[in-house]
């Protein structure tokens, strides 16, 4: 059973520190949707493809994810192509496909794409108790307003923790009641719905056991909060860091001066 | 002849890089009316091998047969055969679910849509036999011990009056009495009611008086599949799989080993202390 999506191998991009990939992603995301023209897309495209390049993951991984929102990105290429108003390229019937709508069509499904694969390469080479790390320390500036940052970090990571474990007893409770003749898959609507009660009290049940044992072994281990707490691996910038958010200031940089000077196309 | 494997091999997530080989060439005969005990250390293939039997998993490749039929044929109706094959999963207690310990027995039972007095036999006959108390039937399952609550759940399987009932370590995590409350019942279950039963277990010490056959698994093989005194002639083999014969056997061995006329094959320790008195010329 695997974490997450994490994918194991040893890069730049794995070594480097999950803050600056989380800011990384977020300018990212930010420079897609500054791009105004072609050479905006152009800029998210090399981009892209020099990050795939140091994360040496394969490419079918960063794809995964594409297929549930496939519908998603067909749905709004759609809307945009025959809602948009403007000059008429090619009329079918009462459908008209309209130049600007095209070109909104496709840069919709572009910055979609772009914005899955660039969010999967975040979890494809952050482990999720980085991710959580990272979090937890870029959202500290928010604890002088007594926002519950540590608790907030600590829960996310026990629940990513526990993913794993709960699918592995809901296989096993759906295994144990088929076994005493019930079927999750017959019937209508309500049936279904019916059905899943000998599941979810079992599996609720494990879950609150399970919590109230953790915290009870937490306690035992003199766990008392986010208040001077240390970890076991803080988290510190090294030169590759500093690099990284030097690339990230220029990726803004060049998407903001991309958008507004005047360039053919 | 009441199950049968044939060449079965199972592996875990196969188009995975995480992939494992749980079962290797299992060939394997379930006779009607016999007791067996599966045996084999952690992570051998033990659940993975049940969990065959009633169709829960379909073998990578090979085949399982439930009386002459396929578990994999279309026609196979997997319901009735998980009725007629009961499996107890590990730690049973975790898939109670009514407010009741009467309905969640009655929940197979009314799986399998009999009519309502059927129901009512059946789901008294079965916490009869389990032994648990009437006084708690209309209890919530929730609030009983954890031997109690196992042999509710062990009833809910038993409500459904299977030929054959497969028990996944039915005492792990039972205090000796509990342990023993769970294996007596099973002895019953056995010799009174004719069923056939697999018990799952990585202990010798707890099938050796109890099971007619001895199956020992090793890393997803199968390696002996015998009477419990025959197997326990292994012992030097039982013991790099991580298993041992039980204590008495190997007290016996070694005093026979230091010159005593004790017999063979003695697996309890009731007929061990009859042996020794009798070598002492005390019996
Ligand atoms: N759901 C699962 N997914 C992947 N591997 C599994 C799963 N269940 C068991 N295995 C693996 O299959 C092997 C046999 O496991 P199992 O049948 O549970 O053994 P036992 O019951 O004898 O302890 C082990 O190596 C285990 O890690
Ligand atoms: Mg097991």
């Amino acid at each position: 059973m695997t974490l997450g999506q994490y994918y194991q191998t040893d890069s730049v991009l794995h070594r480097m520190d999950p803050r600056v990939k989380l800011t990384g992603t977020i300018a990212y995301i930010a420079a897609l949707f500054l791009a105004g023209n072609v050479w905006g897309y152009l800029l998210a495209t090399i981009f892209l493809i020099v990050v795939i390049a140091l994360s040496k993951v394969p490419i079918r991984f960063m794809l995964k994810g594409m297929r549930s929102i496939a519908f998603l990105i067909t749905l709004t290429v759609v809307f945009n192509l025959f809602m948009t108003p403007g000059d008429e390229l090619i009329a079918v019937w009462k459908l008209h496909i309209t130049r600007e709508g095209l070109i909104l069509a496709v840069s919709m499904a572009v910055r979609l794409t772009y914005l899955i694969i660039g969010s999967n390469i975040m979890t494809l080479t952050t482990t999720p108790n980085a991710l959580t790390d990272g979090m937890e320390s870029l959202l500290s500036p928010l604890k002088v307003l007594h926002a519950p940052v540590h608790e907030v970090a600590m829960m996310m990571s026990i629940a990513l923790r526990f993913i794993p474990i709960l699918m592995e007893e809901t296989d096993k409770i759906m295994k144990a009641q088929m076994a005493r003749g019930a079927s999750f898959d017959e019937g209508g609507l309500i049936m279904r719905a019916k059905s899943m009660v000998p599941l979810l009290v079992p599996l609720f049940v494990s879950a609150f056991r399970r919590a109230g044992d953790l915290a009870l072994a937490m306690e035992a281990r003199g766990y008392r909060g986010g208040d001077a707490r240390t970890k076991m691996k803080p988290l510190h910038y090294e030169m590759r860091d500093y690099i990284g958010y030097c690339v990230l200031v220029l990726l803004i940089a060049a998407a903001i001066v991309l958008r507004i000077i005047k360039l053919p196309f | 002849m009441i199950l049968e494997f044939k060449d079965v091999n199972y592996i875990y997530d196969p188009d995975s890089t995480i992939s494992s080989v749980a079962l290797k060439d299992i060939n394997l005969s379930i006779r009607e009316g016999v007791f067996y005990a599966l045996i084999g250390h952690t992570g051998s293939g033990k659940s993975t091998l049940i969990q065959h039997m009633n169709g829960l998993i379909q073998p990578t490749s090979g085949e399982v047969l439930y009386k002459g039929m396929s578990l994999r044929d279309k026609n196979a109706d997997l319901k009735m055969i998980r009725s007629r094959v009961g499996l107890v999963f590990q730690y049973p207690e975790h898939q109670l679910f009514e407010t009741t310990v009467y309905d969640d027995v009655a929940f197979g039972p009314k799986n399998l849509k009999l009519p309502k007095d059927e129901i009512d036999a059946r789901v008294k006959e079965a916490l009869i036999l389990t032994g648990v108390d009437e006084s708690v039937w209309q209890n919530s399952p929730f609030e009983l011990s954890g031997g109690q609550k196992r042999r509710v759940a062990i009833a809910g399987v038993l409500a459904m009056k299977p030929e054959v009932l497969i028990l996944d370590e039915p005492t792990a995590g039972l205090d000796p009495g509990g342990r023993d409350e769970i294996l007596n019942v099973l002895k019953r279950l056995h010799s009174e009611e004719k069923i056939t039963i697999i018990l799952v277990s990585h202990s010798m010490e707890d099938v050796a008086g109890y099971a007619d056959r001895i199956i020992v698994m090793n890393k997803g093989h199968i390696e002996y599949e015998d009477s419990p005194v025959q197997i326990f002639r292994h012992a030097e083999e039982l013991k790099n799989m991580g298993l041992s014969v039980p204590q008495v056997t190997d007290v016996l061995t070694r005093l026979k080993s230091k010159g005593w006329p004790v017999k063979d094959g003695i697996i309890t320790v009731s007929e061990a202390a009859d042996e020794i008195m009798r070598v002492l010329g005390k019996a």
